[in-house]
Formats: C-alpha cells, structure tokens, sequence
C-alpha cells in the first residue's frame, strides 16, 4: 500500500474523480425531474393535501390546524384558533349563541369538492338563522386525522377562548376515533422546537431543523410527500389488524383497552370542564363508510369479522348501538347522526366526496341538517340563548390557549 | 438506515463526494468508508458497532497470528487460532440468535415434565433492557420480552469467519492493515444483508484505484432504481396486499388462495432479497467497489437442488465451500448426513426456531431424493452404455418433461417457504388446514396484478430481459437518472410504513 501516486495513477484518479463529481448535480437534477413528474401526476389525482394547515408538536394534541392558515385552493382561511369559520369580530354579540364541533377530517370539511364556505358550520348557521332567533354562531374545530380523545382535548383546551353555549365531539365506532395512540402525536422538543419522535430518531441532532425545514417544504410542495405524511398521521405503524377494529365492546388486547379508556378518560375531563363552566357537551355519534352501505359492511365482516369475534350475521347498527349504549353509560348525551348517515349510504355518490371517506357539499348540507334536526328535538336554542342573555360573554374572544 | 429511506439518500449524498475526492488517497479514503460504515450500522443501534468492532477485532489478531503459525509450521497453533475464532465468532452469534429459542425450549420441556420453573418469566426479569426489543407503539406490543438479533449479525460473522478459514488454509494473506480489514467487514452498502463477501473477492479492490467510467456509473444507477423498485413497488405491494391478508387469517380463504399466497410469497422474498442486493451493489458500484451476484434467476428450476444454486449465492457457495465439502461432500458415503447437516445449517442460519429446523430438512430430504434419483438414472444409462449429460441451466428445451420437473421444484419451494413465512406453528397448520370460501376476489386487484406480472417475468427469456437492460443502460447518464427519479417517486408513493427488508431478520 502507497500513499505516493504514479503520475499516470495520479492523471487516471483525477480523471474519475472529475468524472464523478461532474456528474453528480445532472444526476441529483434529473432525478429530481423524474421524482417531480410523478408527483405532478400524483398532485392531478390525490384528494386533499392542506399539509401546511398543519402545526406540529403540540404536546398535548400532537397536531393542530394553523391559526390564520390560507389556502385559496379550497377557499380556506382558519381563524385566529385554528378553527374553519370566519373569524370572531372584535364587536360580536355578547349574547349570541356559539356551538362549537371538534371532530376529523369530514368535521373540517376534507375533500376536493368542498370550499370552506360550504362546510357544514355555514350550512347549520343558516339554517338556524331565523329573524326571530338570536344570532347563532357555529365553530368548526375539525383537525384532520384526529382520534375522538384529541378532539376532546382541543375542545377543552379552547373552551375558555371561543366560550361555546354548547360544545359537540364527533365520534365513530373505529380504531382511529376510540383508541387513542399516542404513538401517532409523540414529538420531541429540541432547540425549543417541537420535533416528530421518528425524525429526532432518525437523523443527527445537528440535521434536525434542516430535516423539518425541508419536510415542511416538501409537504407544502409535494404531492407525494403530503400524502405520505397524511398516511403516516392516519396509520403510523399500526398493523392492518389494529386498523380494521370496530367497537363491539371492550377489546381483549390489554393495549387497546388501555388506548379505549384514555379516550373515555378525555371524554370525562371534557364534560368536567364543559360542567365547570356551563357549556353543554353532546357526543354526536357519527358512522364512518363502512358503516354506510350493506355491501361495505358484508366485506368488512367478512375480512375482518372473525379476527374480532364478531358474527357475520351481526348487524350494521350494532357498532353503533355498542358505542351509543356505552356513552350512555358513562353519562354523556348522544346526538345519533344514523338517519342522515343512512341517506348517505342510500345515495352514496349523491353525498360522498371522490375519495369515499369525506361528505361533498350535499354531504355537509346533509349533516348540518342533522345537527339542526338535534338541536330542534331538544329545543336546545332557546335554552341556550336565555342561558347566554343571563350570562353575556364580557369579551368577544379570548387568548389563544397555550 | 434503510436504503429506500430519505435519509440514505442524504447519507450517500454527503459520502460519495467525499469519497471521490479523497480517490487518489489510499488510506483516506478507506478510513472515511469505514467511518461512514460504522456510523450507518450505529444508527441501527449504537451498541450494535461493540459486536462488529470485537469480531473484527477477533479476526484480525486470529489471521494474524494463524499466518504466523503457518509461517513457522506450528499446526497446533494455527488450529487453535481457528478455534478461538470459530467459538467467538459463533459464540456471539448463538448467543443473540438461539438464547430465547433455547430457553422457550427448556421452558416447554421442564412444564412438560411439571416444573414450576419459569424461564420466560425470568428473562423478563434479567435481560437488560437494551438487548430487547422495544414495542414500536403502545398498540403494538409484540415482541416485548425478547432478545433482539442484531441486524446483520449472521453475514458479518459469515465474512469474518471466511476471512480466517482462508488465511488457516493458506490460500488468502491477512489484510495489509486493520482498516482495510474492517472495511472488508463493515462496509456499509452489503453489511446488513449482505450478499457475503469474501476477504479474497473484496480486500484486494482495496488496492486498485477506485474505478469509474460510463458505463460503471450507469450500471449503478441502474441497479440502484431497479433494486429499489424490486423492494418497494413489487415485494412490499405484494406482501401488504396478497401475502399479509392471508397469513394473517388463513380461515377466511380458500385452499387454492392459500396455495397463491405461498407463490406471492415467493414474489415477495424474491423481490425484496433481490432488491436489496440490487441496491447494494449499485451502492458499492458508485464507490468503485464490485460485489458478487447473489441470484441467478432463482425460479427458473427443474429441481431443488438447482434452486440452492441460483437463490442466495453467496450463502449456498459459502456452506458448500466451509462446510459441506469439509465434512465430504458428496465423495465419502456420507453424502446424506452432508446434506441435512448443511441444510438444517442454512435453516438455523435464517432463524432459530423449528419451523426452520423443518424447513432445512425438507430440502436436505428433497435433494437426496433428487441425488439418488438422478444417480440411478446414470446408473440405468450407464448400464445401457449411454452417458446422461447434465441438462444445460439456460436454453432448456420447451419439453412436458422439463415443464413438469419446473412445477415440481417451484410448487415445492413455494410450499416449503409456508415455514419461513408462517413464523408460528399456529399459523404453519392453519395455513394447510383451516380454509374458508373467500376467494381472490377479497384481495386488492393491484397486488395480484403484480404478483401476475412478475411470475410472468420469471418465464420471460433471457433474452428479452437481458435486452431491455441493454437497452436501459444505453440511455444517456442524464436520462437514466431521470427514470431514477421516477422509480424513487414510484416507490415513495407505494412505499407503506417503513417496512424493513425481510432478510434484515436473519
């Protein structure tokens, strides 16, 4: 071995050298071309991709929509909170009513075919507008990907800066509403900055605010990245096995029932708080696709009933029943949004966004009709209303809770 | 660090240049690859790099001292150089691959016999808590308990152990220094999964200077992308989609979806071995070095025996070399024992657990018969004064024989690789006797497509393939980078979770 080089060795190794690192930026650039004329394809046929509404590493909710975060694409402009509705103005009513939604994706209005002002909080607030009604305003506190135990907490962690009269939590049958896993909101701080755990894992220290300067970036500009990163948010690493759990009642797997009584838990702190201060709390119970449609049900069972112990004769409603039974139990009202979600399977494409697990904007003028329908049957808004005339709000809004 | 992650990609982008630019400095550069090594194995684990620092270590004072034993004739000490590697090596490896395996033995045996002792309660209790694995999340709590296998730790110790049989039996010198020998070990691009190189193919690359040109490069990126797309578009697509949906609840399907998914198995263990040694020898293309093959079209069969010399090489050629031809071969009589001694060895290799042991002895049992069988032929030929030739491995003639031979083989290798596959013995059964009605209908279209196309893929001729591969590397550098980006954004949008390459267990 020599360190000493011929000069022909010498001329040969500067050659390769020079051929290489020639060679490496045409390499890096076309495959960035490749990559960017798949993603462009990928861009023209996925669904959803508000991946800069996002603010990461809140260590209590994982993810939270970005306060004040605009998207022309699909008319959307978060309030000061996060919430997708029109800001609260400085001089609003002390007296008015507000009712505030926290829930996932189809809360927020996630899908193609829907702009903000065609999401259910508009459709509901007008149609509860009357002129002889007081004003009424309605909160859209939907994050996309949430369980329904992140939902409750964000609803408690805003109660004292939007103060609702009536605060409602969207809840599903499915593994990602009633087990919470923290898993998927696990985040590290580091120089201050809130980091996802798998990327503080996966790269040096040093390299971290580049990685997440970059990510951010790259989920703004990549289709393909924003879809990973939706995916990653919606699945993590769960097993497919985990994923395809309905509720039929407590689960065996000790984890699982550990993960179900943390979203009972969130749910009891929720209506603490709501009693504390005298905000009305509802569970609106909200069955997710394959809930919806006779066929979609046959095929879940028939995938995925024997893992879970249930019979393939076992009805579309018993998930339902189960979870409205169990609420009941725990005290809790239930809003049961079956007869709207029924119509929905009926005429699935009538109300279904492309993507199949959203509402369109029938969808959403649907399930506002059905809130209505649930606040008419309790003949809620006079009750509020002269709760509020009682009581009016000494400030329009409050501080952003942090 | 997984090579289809991002961070691999930075990896590479920040070591290549570097590389390139220390070319013309021997040392330097070896130290940075070896650097660069450690620090992508350390990423695994950070005290996975003590293993492959002792066995590097081991090996190095061992050839050393076997060389100078030999130089002054001392047989004695030359052998017990060979065995204090042998047993640290092997010790290190057992030691991680069979200690659980051996305590849920004795456990069963000792509750057979109506001990109250309970080992699996006591490694709980005693095993530290770096050497188990983690549950990945509060939802997923398998694994928990167990000892953790070192990714990689069964190749490893593979190369260090032929490096030392080959300086015993004299036919490979030490390595001139300690870093190139540990690069030999460690270097990064076939550390995890090999293929296993020896020192006598690889060490010697050290001296060369460090080769480039065209045609190298675009073979690189070439087998980079393909490897890539092998892992990500068809092996994981493949195995989400057909093979996990079955094996995950076998009752639910038919006899003849049971018998697909153990064919899409195959697909898929193919594809993602394949694929990872595609990718490590693009990698090591890049870096000037040359890794060996390590399949050879491993379906296109007419008997098992063949099947073990066209599927993981590197491994088969290192138990032939190490192992079957020192206890004799097919030479001494013992050519049975020779047999299932090495193959319940290649099972043992890939996993402790009985599933394996059968596995090993299925083929062992197969390629006697296959011995015997093809023996009396001659034998019967011979005696009519005719010479059987052995039928040529390519261009085999389109016969019903040959057709029939292929089914045989590949339906039995794909029935056997129920053992690998399965991982329990529950799910062994279950997958040979419990069906239900549901049909290939009740899995995703994709994945079937692709399992088609790549069994069609197998029966392609060389030709073809061979051709568009011609074809592919006769694009411009410029362009095949540009289909290299494509395949990476193909495979980021079918890539599902991280899923780790499967013989990164082994």
């Amino acid at each position: 071995m020599t360190e000493i080089l011929s000069k022909s060795d010498a001329e040969l190794v500067a050659q390769r050298r020079n051929f290489v690192l020639a060679r490496l930026l045409p390499i890096l650039a076309g495959i960035a071309i490749g990559f960017a004329i798949v993603d462009r394809i990928v861009a023209a046929t996925d669904t959803v991709a508000e991946e800069g509404a996002f603010r990461y590493g809140d260590p209590l909710l994982g993810w939270d929509n970005r306060p004040g975060f605009e998207n022309p694409q699909f008319e959307t402009k978060l309030d000061r909170f996060g919430f997708r509705n029109e800001e609260i103005p400085d001089d609003a009513d002390p007296k008015e009513i507000r009712i505030a939604g926290f829930g996932a994706s189809r809360l927020y209005g996630a899908g193609n075919e829907i702009v903000q002002p065609k999401c259910w909080n508009y459709v509901l607030e007008d149609l509860l507008r009357r002129d002889d009604a007081p004003s009424v305003r309605v909160l859209n506190g939907g994050v996309m990907a949430y369980s329904a135990s992140q939902a409750a907490l964000r609803a408690k962690l805003y109660l004292d800066a939007v103060e609702p009269d009536l605060v409602f939590v969207t809840v599903s049958a499915t593994m990602q509403f009633l087990l919470d896993d923290k898993e998927a909101r696990r985040f590290v701080e580091i120089d201050g900055e809130p980091v996802p755990k798998s990327i503080a894992d996966a790269w040096p220290r040093a390299l971290v605010p580049a990685v997440m300067a970059f990510k951010e970036f790259a989920g703004r500009n990549s289709a393909i990245v924003a879809r990973h990163n939706n995916r990653e948010m919606m699945e993590g690493d769960l097993p497919p096995g985990v994923q395809s759990w309905l509720y039929f009642d407590e689960p065996e797997d000790p984890a699982m029932r550990r993960a179900l009584r943390t979203t009972w838990d969130n749910f009891l702190e929720l209506r603490r708080a709501c009693d504390e201060r005298g905000v009305e709390l509802r569970i609106a119970v909200v069955p997710t696709t394959e809930l919806l449609r006779p066929v979609a049900w046959q095929a879940w069972l028939e995938e995925n009933g024997a893992r879970w112990g249930v019979p393939r004769s076992a009805s579309r409603r018993a998930p339902i029943d189960h979870l409205i039974q169990r609420l009941r139990e725990l005290g809790f009202e239930v809003w049961d949004l079956s007869p709207e979600t029924n119509r929905i399977g009926r005429e699935f494409r009538r109300f279904m966004s492309a993507d199949n697990g959203h509402w369109n904007v029938a969808g959403h003028a649907l399930i506002a009709e059905g809130l209505a329908r649930c606040l008419a049957e309790e003949d809620a808004l006079p009750r509020l209303a002269a709760e509020r005339a009682a009581h009016p709000r000494p400030r329009p809004y409050g501080e952003l809770p942090r | 660090m997984y090579f289809q992650s991002p961070e691999f990609l930075v990896f590479l982008a920040v070591v290549l240049p570097l590389f390139w630019m220390l070319a013309g400095r021997r040392r330097a550069r070896t130290i940075l690859l070896l650097v660069a090594s450690y620090f992508f194995y350390g990423l695994y684990e950070w005290w996975y790099l003590s293993l492959i620092v002792f066995s590097t270590a081991l090996d190095w004072v061992c050839g050393n001292r076997i060389h100078e034993a030999a130089q002054r004739d001392d047989a004695r000490a030359k052998k017990r150089w060979l065995v204090a590697s042998l047993v640290g090596n092997l010790g290190v490896l057992c030691f991680f691959k069979y200690t659980d395996w051996l305590l849920e033995n004795v456990d069963w045996v000792l509750h057979a016999i109506g001990s109250q002792v309970d080992l699996i309660a006591w490694r709980s209790a005693h095993y530290p808590s770096f050497l188990t694995a983690g549950a990945g999340s509060e939802l997923m709590p398998s694994a928990i308990g167990r000892m953790v296998v070192p990714v990689g730790i069964s190749f490893f110790t593979f190369q260090t152990l032929s490096y030392t049989i080959d300086v015993y039996r004299g036919r490979l010198a030490p390595a001139k220094t300690f870093t190139d020998f540990a690069l030999f070990v460690a270097l990064f691009p076939q550390l995890v999964a090999g293929p296993i190189v020896r020192a006598v193919q690889f060490v010697p690359q050290l001296d060369l200077l460090p080769r480039m040109d065209t045609q190298r490069l675009k073979d690189a990126l070439y087998r980079f992308g393909s490897g890539l797309v092998r892992k990500v578009a068809i092996a994981d697509t493949i195995g989400v989609m057909v093979v996990d949906p079955v094996f995950g609840d076998p009752g639910q399907f038919s006899p003849l979806v049971h018998l697909i998914a153990c064919f899409a198995f195959l697909a898929q263990i193919y594809n993602d071995f394949a694929g990872y040694s595609e990718m490590a020898i693009g990698v090591a293309k890049l870096f000037g070095f040359d890794l060996p093959e390590n399949f050879d079209h491993p379906y296109r069969i007419t008997s098992v025996s063949e099947f073990w010399s066209r599927w993981h090489i590197t491994l088969s050629s290192w138990l032939r070399d190490y192992l079957y031809i020192p206890l004799g071969g097919n030479r001494t009589g013992h050519t049975v024992r020779n047999l299932f001694v090495t193959m319940i060895l290649v099972g043992l290799w890939h996993g402790a657990s009985w599933l394996w042991v059968l596995y090993g002895s299925l083929m062992a049992t197969t390629m006697v018969i296959e011995l015997r069988v093809a023996s009396a032929r001659k034998m019967r030929a011979a005696a009519r004064g005719e010479t059987i030739v052995d039928p040529p491995r390519e261009g085999r003639p389109l016969t019903l024989a040959n057709g029939v031979a292929h089914l045989y083989a590949i339906t039995f290798v794909a029935i056997t690789s129920l053992c690998i596959r399965a991982g329990t013995w529950d799910t062994f059964w279950a997958m040979l006797t419990d069906f239900g009605d549901s049909g290939l209908t009740r899995l995703a279209a994709l994945g079937l497509w692709i399992l088609l196309a790549t069994h069609v893929i197998v029966y392609l001729p060389r030709r073809v393939l061979g051709g568009t591969e011609a074809l592919i590397l006769r694009l411009p550098v410029f362009a095949l980078s540009i289909l290299l980006g494509v395949a990476i954004a193909i495979a980021a949008v079918l890539l599902v979770g991280n899923q780790p390459f499967i013989y990164f267990q082994f």
